[in-house]
């Protein structure tokens, strides 16, 4: 069976042996670093690189190509390559740093200010026609603007809104809070520990700088100001800090949020033992799959007393590498995509907004339990556009950190966080 | 492997590039090794290298280089009172996971040496923890220190020990202790199937001599059996230090570094200076500290265990 190279022996054969192999090694390894971009017959070969939301991203976003790929037959062939999402930012980054940024692709709307300073993201002001723009939800689409110019086209847009257990709050005599001061009472109310706490906060893992900006916003405080300097010492900011590490102290919450994260805290709210938390509408899809008899509702996070609402909202962005060959493809490629059905198939599975008002005036979104996510896009606050925002991040959740593990006071933990900002 | 081949290279014989030559044992020997030296020197020298180049560098968020930056991500690296603290909690991380997982794991050692009913099932749970992925064993460790759900908290309650869950993870000493012992947990199984191994090649001639002469157990402890493994326990000691002190998966999955750093160790936090801030200048710096003293490490190691062993020979 085995033949040639294995049953053949002695001296003359083996120099020839370790040549090919040697030669074998070489070719792999250069191999390695070439890639194809275009097969031949005329054919346009676009890559498109989008995130898994969950598992079933890939099969929806296969579904839109194929239908792309059969009505441009020929013309164009768009391959679909997804990636989980906290591997995004290293793929996308590696791929531009190798030159081999995907034509078409997802990421993260903060990251704009980053990949556009180093003139990886196209422009994308002179295909938007008002045709195409008008169906957007005109503040959703603004998020992805930077310099007066835009680079992403939004897709997966959320709002955060605080969710609450309807049966405890009945029990316990309480409304939805409106306020801190109904905040307070109803987390130090509610809590029956150790089988239910007051309101979840996750202060370990990712997120942390997103569950304080829900205090920080609705007490009129913000992270930077215009020119990009902390705002974080700032009256408003200390005592939003103050405002959530006194409800850790006086047991409004789980005691030590250092030790829990994003993913426990989401556990725990699914398996009743809190009564509230504040997050986006996926948590509905995860409530109705794991555990569908819970009483909740979601309302808009409770504002320090007379201060505007501010909703905390995240948008992730379509785009196109500035330095793809083939940018009228890609384009027409985005615009098949940003068909209503395929946006309203997507959003549904992924449990999040639309960004189409077609989609949004569908009944689907207009039940009760979807309207109030998308009236909280009128109040809606992005992340800012920042290059350092994923360093300000980080320096934001080491400050929330130390403020309710208690190594500092707020107001410490805070001046701290603005010195570091500003020195970045 | 790569050296010893290099060592052969003879140019006078094989710089004459003809039939007979290419037939000669050293030339067909280097042409076999070629292709691992060449495996060698993509994945393990070049990285290194690409490292070294990038903590001298300016380097953008894409880690593309921006041109020389002499000294300046060391210089940023030794200012910043983080990385100081957290190189200290480094090194007590490694000395406190090595130093107790090889005093637990001489004792479990010696006891799967013994002769007992059962002796094979033990051997074979103690490896079970070996098998699985240090990513699934922490991720595992991360439920069982819940907060809220986690089986000790449940055991405790329900013995009365305890009235309110402990939130291992929530304060910087219980979650240290926690990755500690998970740590320790984790090294153990290599660290005793090597010294098992030791043991097994100790002959029990030595041991009977030794009881005939009236020694009990201590004395042959001491004077057999501890000397005679001490090769192994170099060679654990060693190997564990490097792993432990680059191991990530553990802190990495249980805490993140929360609360504040207090937590992380450096490949944690060289971790997110790079992947999350984007900081890859810095980082690579770090990359080459953590490199260039686990190297020290090695060969100080080495160096001193070797003249001992060769004393005790004599």
């Amino acid at each position: 069976m085995m033949g040639f190279p294995f049953t053949l022996r002695g001296r003359r054969t083996r120099p020839a042996l370790a040549l090919a192999l040697a030669a074998t090694t070489v070719v792999a390894l250069t191999a390695c670093g070439s890639s194809s971009t275009s097969a031949g017959g005329g054919e346009v070969q676009l890559r498109f690189l989008f995130p898994e939301y969950s598992a079933k991203t890939t099969p929806l976003m296969k579904t839109m190509v194929d239908d792309f790929n059969k009505a441009n037959a020929g013309k164009i062939k768009v391959s679909l390559e997804t990636a989980p999402w906290d591997k995004m930012h290293d793929k996308l980054a590696v791929s531009m740093g190798a030159g081999q940024a995907p034509d078409v692709f997802g990421y993260a709307t903060r990251w704009i200010s980053e990949f556009a300073g180093l003139n990886q993201l196209a422009p994308l002001d002179d295909k938007l026609t008002p045709a195409f723009t008008q169906g957007f939800n005109q503040k959703v689409l603004g998020a992805g603007t930077y310099k007066n110019k835009t680079y992403g086209l939004p897709v997966a847009v959320s709002t955060r809104l605080l969710y609450y257990r309807t049966d405890i709050f009945d029990k316990a005599g309480l409304s939805a809070p409106k306020t801190w001061d109904d905040l307070m009472t109803a987390a130090i109310k509610t809590a029956n520990p150790p089988k239910l706490y007051g309101l979840g906060v996750p202060a370990s893992g990712i997120e942390v700088d997103t569950f304080f900006n829900y205090f920080l916003y609705n007490n009129g405080g913000d992270i930077l100001d215009a020119n990009g300097k902390s705002k974080l010492s700032s009256p408003e900011s200390v005592e939003a800090l103050q405002y959530l590490t006194d409800l850790v102290k006086r047991n409004g919450s789980e005691p030590k949020p250092t030790g829990f994260t994003r993913e426990q805290i989401i556990e725990n709210f699914k398996a009743g033992q809190l009564a509230m938390y504040p997050t986006g509408p996926w948590l509905t899809a995860m409530i109705k799959a794991d555990n569908p008899t819970l009483k909740y509702a979601a309302v808009p996070f409770p504002t320090n007393a007379g201060k505007a609402q501010q909703t905390v909202s995240v948008t992730d962005s379509l785009g196109m590498s500035a330095k793809g060959a083939h940018q009228a493809e890609a384009w027409k490629f985005i615009e098949f995509m940003y068909q209503p059905k395929y946006r309203q198939s997507f959003d549904e599975a992924e449990g999040m907004l639309p960004e189409l008002n077609a989609v949004a005036q569908s009944a689907y979104f207009q039940s009760p339990e979807n309207k109030p996510f998308i009236d909280a896009l009128a109040t809606a606050k992005f992340q800012p556009q920042n290059a350092k925002f994923e360093q300000i991040q980080q320096i934001e959740t080491v400050a929330v950190q130390k403020a309710l593990s208690g190594q500092a006071t707020p107001q410490q933990a805070l001046d701290e966080a603005t010195t570091k900002i500003n020195q970045l | 492997m790569a050296v010893v081949g290099e060592s052969d290279l003879r140019p006078g014989r094989s710089s004459r590039w003809r039939p007979s030559s290419l037939r000669s044992e050293p030339v067909v020997g280097l042409l076999f090794i070629l292709p691992t030296v060449a495996f060698v020197v993509l994945i393990v020298f070049y990285p290194i290298v690409e490292t070294a180049l990038m903590s001298f560098s300016k380097v953008n968020s894409l880690a593309q280089r921006e041109g020389f930056a002499g000294v300046a991500n060391y210089r940023e690296l030794f200012s910043d009172t983080v990385f100081l603290r957290i190189l200290a909690q480094t090194v007590g991380w490694t000395v406190a996971v090595v130093g107790i997982t090889t005093v637990v794991a001489i004792p479990v050692a010696l006891a799967l040496n013994f002769n007992f009913r059962g002796r094979r099932l033990a051997r074979a749970l103690l490896i079970v923890p070996w098998a699985a992925s240090l990513m699934i064993n922490a991720i595992i460790w991360r439920w069982i220190l819940d907060g809220q759900y986690s089986i000790i908290n449940g055991t405790l309650m329900k013995l009365h020990l305890i009235d309110q869950p402990i939130i291992w993870l929530g304060s910087e000493q219980t979650a240290w202790a926690a990755i500690i012992l998970v740590g320790i947990l984790v090294s153990i199984p290599f660290t005793s199937f090597s010294l098992l191994a030791g043991l097994q090649s100790v002959p029990s001639e030595l041991y009977e001599a030794a009881l005939v002469d009236g020694a009990g157990f201590w004395t042959s402890f001491w004077h057999i059996t501890l000397p005679l493994i001490r090769p192994v326990l170099v060679v654990t000691t060693l190997l564990n230090v490097i792993y432990v002190f680059n191991s990530f998966p553990i802190p990495w999955v249980l805490t993140q570094g929360a609360p504040a750093y207090h937590t992380d160790i450096l490949v944690t936090y060289l971790y997110k200076r790079a992947f999350t801030e984007g900081q890859f200048g810095p980082a690579a710096a770090m990359a080459m500290l953590t490199f260039l003293l686990l190297l020290a490490f090695s060969l100080g190691f080495s160096h001193v265990t070797r003249e001992r062993t060769g004393v005790n020979a004599k």
